[in-house]
């Protein structure tokens, strides 16, 4: 299924703002995608920032820098999932595997974090990788999206 | 990724393995019949539309039992025991080097050299991989083993 990017919730795209004073740019909502076939739970998408271990990155630029995984990619894994699984540890795992390249299966999976944020919404996607190289080779999202686009 | 974070993957390891075992708090179902969830098996979601909770998460890491994890420097030796040769404990070696830093994408690394283990296709070129364990190995066990 064709993902959907849908709008954020009012006043949350553009940190710091007369809702949210205090809010750093960094949690400003980027774009929203309901899992459940662009019908269920919606997780909300920030922009989060680069970094490695222990420097607190999170969002679409860590995802798109770090991991070299396309916002359509995280929509798509998102949206083509009835649901995500529930870890321990509170966080949500979306996944989505795939051949890609004609031969090699690639799983990306998004991580997604539901505790509340600044702005009262939950947190979103923490991140997103490819399983195993964990940075996303290029022409992946090109390679799979005739799994979910139909 | 160095030794201190080699010992952070090795606790986190052993903290997340019952997780992705055994669930202890499994996602409701949802509305909609269809067929259990292929989770890790084959092209799709984990969790596919339309299909009924995801019992196949057990299912996925059927075969496999976690005996524990260990850092040394920047290696870490995981051993664990296979379902189908009972009474023989393994151990993987993984050289972190070249393992990413951050440390959910490095255990699933981990945990996805382990889930080859069982699949039959690719059991020979996973079990070249594998040393026996030696009894002076000490793992620290897993939780709640």
């Amino acid at each position: 299924m064709a993902p959907v990017e849908k709008d954020c919730p009012r006043n949350t795209e553009q940190y710091p703002n007369e809702a949210f004073p205090n809010a750093e740019a960094i949690y400003s909502c980027q774009f929203v995608v309901q899992d459940n076939g662009n019908t269920g739970y919606p997780v909300i998408i920030r922009l989060g920032r680069p970094g490695p271990l222990g420097s607190g990155a999170f969002g679409l630029i860590h995802y798109t820098v770090d991991h070299n995984v396309s916002d359509e990619m995280v929509a798509a894994v998102i949206a083509n999932n009835a649901a995500g699984l529930r870890r321990r540890d509170g966080r949500y795992v979306y996944g989505l595997r795939g051949v890609a390249f004609g031969e090699t299966i690639y799983t990306v999976e998004v991580i997604v974090d539901r505790s509340k944020s600044v702005d009262g919404h939950d947190f979103g996607v923490v991140t997103a990788y490819c399983l195993g190289p964990t940075v996303c080779p290029e022409g992946l999202e090109e390679s799979m999206r005739a799994l979910y686009v139909r | 990724m160095n030794a201190h974070e080699a010992e952070r993957l090795a606790a986190l390891v052993q903290e997340q393995w019952l997780d992705r075992v055994q669930p202890s708090q499994p996602a409701p179902p949802r509305d909609g019949a269809g067929a259990d969830v292929q989770l890790g098996k084959a092209p799709g979601a984990y969790w596919p539309l339309g299909a009924t909770a995801p019992s196949a998460t057990a299912d996925r890491h059927a075969g496999v039992d976690l005996i524990g994890a260990k850092s040394v420097g920047v290696s870490l030796m995981v051993g664990f025991t296979l379902r189908d040769t009972p009474g023989r404990e393994y151990l993987l070696h993984f050289d972190l080097t070249e393992m990413p830093v951050e440390l959910d994408a490095a255990a699933n690394s981990i945990y996805e050299a382990l889930f080859l283990l069982t699949d039959p296709a690719r059991w020979e070129q996973s079990r070249a991989r594998l040393l026996t364990l030696s009894p002076e190995v000490e793992l620290l066990p897993v939780r709640g083993a």
